[in-house]
């Protein structure tokens, strides 16, 4: 096993080349570059090639390539051209917020998708089991961006249950002393205070179903169709055969086998919504690293750009490498080697 | 120009963007040695709208204000983005003020009097006694010098961040307009410069040019840039001598300030005891946090959105004077544009009514005639081009070099919506047909505005294509002094034999020598004459359709007080207070 993750970590760093190389030039591919962003309307073509040589954008490609490489190497990951920020100070700044946001849009997900796939499936063709496959369809289609604002409208303006930006009430409770970013725990573990919690809580709700929704259903499909597949094996009807219990057999039998691809699915929805949170984190303006990756891509902002997924990369192979990991948890008969 | 930060634009969502904005100059009085404040001629100095008193103010409580993004830099002379001019503006002071709400009425800050020598080189600024930066530390004659040596000599690791330092003193060390800084006493220092700029004062108002404390500056290391990890000043510590000051940022949550509980200028001391910044990128969640109570205070409300505030009886809307001109330019280097009677044409095909009425709904903007807007002391109609007239359209195109059908390529940008250009395809759309039925035969094409639209449209690639302007300050140097300067640069890659202007292709020498003369005319009145002779000219030579005048609003609850809209954002918020328990 621990030679099998060492051989999984070295081949990150083809794939770390290969990415940083496809992503520079994917991006220097784009028009434009951060520099109009930073001179705005009429700005003379002087100050826009004092501006490039100053970021280093009037080098050829592949001395910028080198250039930045070089410095991956000595762990300098960059500085934003508009914000004048190093790119690992603000991704540690941001970091937890997006981690808390995706941590309780998988919660969603996964509390509400496996058990409503699991129901479907035992209830195949039933009412239930179509009301949940057209809701599933309807859940992968909705735009986050319309579900988002609805959410906020609904929850927010007529009926004033939730919040509808920001992670916690600014006018009452103060993150400032422990610093860690990671409010959930802050509040519960650090400061041991149920309202400051339960205040975090309700300003993750609409952020969360929102994001959750897409992967819920994706989840539940998955389920679905997994749970389907076992129910129709021969070692369940003959658990059945054998006159065990539903319960037993469902535990036993039927999860433990349908979890592999439930694992690999929530792995992978896990891992995009780390950095795929762009639009919810924009709407509910939640200070994540979604939003700031967008604001770079708007900016042209490249170093930003760059690095950002870089590190979302990695941390997508990661997330990745558990869940692999976890099969031969899930399936004792897997081995790795 | 105060940068605009672009944020999230989500298709149908009516995405509005984050902001700009800017600071203040105005034509100063200079000749004869002036004793304290200035009163530059009175341009804008009535705000539009004035969040109402709401009787006595009351002391205390926290004020939530959703802004668009988090600011960029708070290194005060870094400082080109819209929300750090918002937050600089409360923990930072200038030497010189603007007048709440005006964009060109000078007032005493850090120096309570200046004197200007006969020859317009040099200043001598009195300072105020007794006021102490927020870390304790002395502000005087001494911190004083430091802050201009370090505008004058930026360090290395900082040029080319500092926008508003290179614009106003046009480079470093030697290059530097600054010739000389001298301490005289304690109280007391000069600044001498290399050549006369009569609108000095003015940018001296801009919060850039705002004192900082050099102990935090070298404690934090900022003089060592970005690249620096021990460089953290902006984040953890900017210290100035302002009302309020830093408490906390969190990135892309919140930035908090507090009130200075030792403000040196006791009558003027905040209000409120907590200001935090919100950001909300997307304009409809914005409005949607202020309608749930998340926020008390929202800016940049979209067009769109100004009937709905107004018609809610919990909400005000403060609105802005305009200070943004947008318009459809030519770059005369290009064919048929090099045609004069082409560039009428167009002019005269346009109905600009129709257009403002249909993208600058409820009173967002007006049909504008001019480079210059009309609050502007050097104002004047444009006499060269009256109006819509499809007639003369008509017979101008038939006239000219490029008769009908007269192909021309009409771009604009994607990705952006400007306070002066909501809708730029839209806009696009309605003007096309006015153009057709002149007789031009239009063929559109567009680029991101970030994605290679400014860079081509500075470099001269254009003929016919949008642009705009939101003013820093309300004086034409910075608006019409700007467009039509001539540059050294070779446009689009193309030698150029002499100094040019690649943007409008307008290199018109006696419109060059008009500007000159009134971009260095030290005495108020002459200078507004100057520029009305020099506008003449310009508008003569047609290097644009001027659309519209545009403002900015901002919405709150009826609970906020005391908030003076300025059309440069040079806003003062230890004026604002709140209802007691609101």
């Amino acid at each position: 096993m621990l030679k099998y993750i060492v051989r999984r970590l070295l081949l990150l760093i083809p794939i770390l080349f290969g990415l940083s190389l496809f992503i520079i030039v994917f991006v220097h591919a784009l028009p434009g570059d951060p520099c109009s962003s930073i001179l705005g309307e009429h700005t003379s073509p002087e100050r826009l090639a004092a501006c490039r040589q100053g970021l280093g954008l009037d080098k050829p490609l592949y001395e910028q390539y080198f250039d930045y490489m070089n410095g991956l190497f000595h762990g300098n990951l960059g500085t934003s051209a508009t914000d004048r920020v190093p790119v690992l100070t603000e991704f540690v700044a941001r970091f937890p917020a997006t981690v808390e946001l995706s941590l309780a849009a998988m919660a969603v997900a996964i509390g509400i998708g496996v058990p409503l796939g699991i129901a479907a499936a035992k209830r195949q063709g039933s009412v239930f089991d179509n009301v949940a496959t057209v809701g599933s369809l309807i859940g992968i289609s909705i735009p986050i961006f319309f579900l988002g604002l609805l959410l906020a409208y609904v929850f927010g303006v007529w009926l004033h249950w939730l919040p509808t930006a920001g992670r916690f009430n600014l006018r009452i409770y103060d993150f400032s002393k422990a610093g860690t970013n990671f409010l959930l725990w802050e509040s519960l573990v650090i400061n041991r205070n149920i309202p400051e919690f339960l205040d975090v809580v309700r300003h993750l709700i609409l952020p969360a179903i929102a994001l959750g929704t897409i992967p819920l259903a994706v989840v539940a499909r998955i389920t679905r169709s997994a749970v389907l597949e076992v129910l129709n094996e021969d070692y369940v009807r003959t658990a059945r055969a054998k006159g065990l219990t539903n319960r037993r057999i469902d535990r036993r039998h039927v999860l433990r086998n349908a979890m592999l691809p439930i694992a690999t699915i929530i792995g992978l929805q896990t891992g995009l919504l780390l950095g795929g949170a762009v639009l919810t984190e924009t709407i509910f303006a939640w200070g994540g690293v979604g939003s700031w990756l967008f604001q770079a891509a708007v900016d042209k902002d490249f170093i930003v750009i760059q690095s950002g997924t870089l590190i979302l990369a990695i941390l997508f192979v990661l997330v990745n490498l558990t869940v692999d990991v976890s099969y031969a948890y899930l399936n004792p008969r897997i081995r790795y080697s | 120009m105060l940068r605009l930060r672009t944020g999230a634009l989500i298709a149908a969502a009516a995405i509005a963007f984050a902001a700009c904005s800017g600071a203040a100059t105005a034509a100063p009085s200079a000749a004869a040695p002036s004793q304290t404040p200035v009163v530059a001629p009175s341009g804008s100095t009535a705000p539009a709208s004035v969040a109402p008193s709401g009787g006595t103010p009351v002391n205390g409580g926290t004020w939530i204000f959703g802004s668009a993004s988090d600011p960029a830099t708070l290194d005060a002379i870094l400082i080109q983005d819209g929300e750090s001019f918002r937050i600089a503006q409360q923990i930072y002071e200038t030497l010189i003020k603007l007048k709440p709400g005006s964009s060109s009425v000078l007032e005493p800050g850090l120096a309570k009097s200046w004197d200007t020598s006969p020859d317009g080189l040099t200043y001598t600024f009195h300072l105020q006694t007794g006021v102490k930066f927020s870390d304790g530390t002395a502000f005087n004659a001494d911190a004083a010098v430091y802050n201009v040596n370090r505008w004058k000599n930026l360090p290395a690791a900082l040029q080319g961040d500092d926008y508003y330092d290179v614009t106003v003193f046009g480079g470093y060390g030697a290059n530097s307009l600054i010739k000389a800084v001298t301490k005289i006493d304690d109280a007391t220092f000069s600044m001498t410069l290399t050549k006369p700029k009569a609108d000095f004062l003015t940018a001296m108002t801009l919060i850039p040019f705002a004192m900082q404390s050099p102990t935090a500056l070298q404690a934090h290391h900022a003089d060592l840039g970005s690249k620096a990890p021990t460089n953290d000043y902006w984040q953890k510590d900017p210290t100035g001598t302002g009302p309020f000051m830093f408490s906390e940022f969190v990135p892309g949550d919140h930035y908090t300030i507090v009130k200075n509980p030792n403000y040196w200028d006791t009558a003027n001391a905040a209000h409120l005891d907590k200001i935090i910044f919100q950001p909300i990128a997307v304009s409809a969640n914005r409005l949607t946090a202020l309608l749930s109570g998340t926020v008390d205070t929202i800016d940049f409300v979209d067009a769109t959105q100004l009937a709905q505030i107004q018609s809610n009886p919990t909400l005000q809307l403060i609105t802005r004077p305009p200070l943004d001109i947008g318009k459809l330019a030519f770059n005369q280097t290009v064919k048929p544009w090099n045609d004069i009677k082409v560039r009428e044409a167009a002019a005269y095909a346009i109905d600009k009514t129709a257009l403002v009425n249909a993208f600058f709904p409820n009173g967002a903007g007006t049909v504008a005639d001019s480079d210059l807007i009309n609050n502007m002391p050097a104002y004047q109609a444009n006499a060269a081009i009256s109006g819509f007239d499809l007639s003369k359209a008509k017979s101008l195109l038939a006239s000219s070099s490029c008769p009908p059908p007269c192909a021309v390529t009409f771009w604009y940008p994607d990705s952006v919506s400007r306070p002066y250009m909501l809708d730029p395809k839209g806009e696009y759309e309605a003007i096309k047909p006015m153009l057709e039925a002149a007789g031009f035969a239009v063929t559109p094409n567009h680029k991101p505005w970030h994605g290679g639209y400014l860079t081509d449209e500075a470099n001269g690639v254009y003929g016919l294509f949008f642009i705009g302007w939101i003013y820093d300050y309300a004086d034409p140097a910075d608006g019409p002094g700007l467009f039509y300067a001539t540059s050294t640069a070779d446009c689009n890659g193309v030698k150029e034999p002499t100094p040019h202007n690649c943007e409008f292709g307008e290199d018109n020498p006696a419109v060059a020598a008009a500007m000159a003369k009134a971009i260095s005319e030290p005495d108020a009145a002459t200078r507004t004459a100057d520029w009305q002779a020099a506008m003449l000219l310009i508008n003569a030579d047609v290097p644009a359709v001027p659309l519209v005048w545009a403002g900015s609003s901002l919405a709150s609850t009826i609970h906020v007080h005391g908030y003076i809209p300025s059309p440069t954002q040079s806003e003062y918020f230890n004026l604002v207070w709140k209802d007691a328990g609101s």
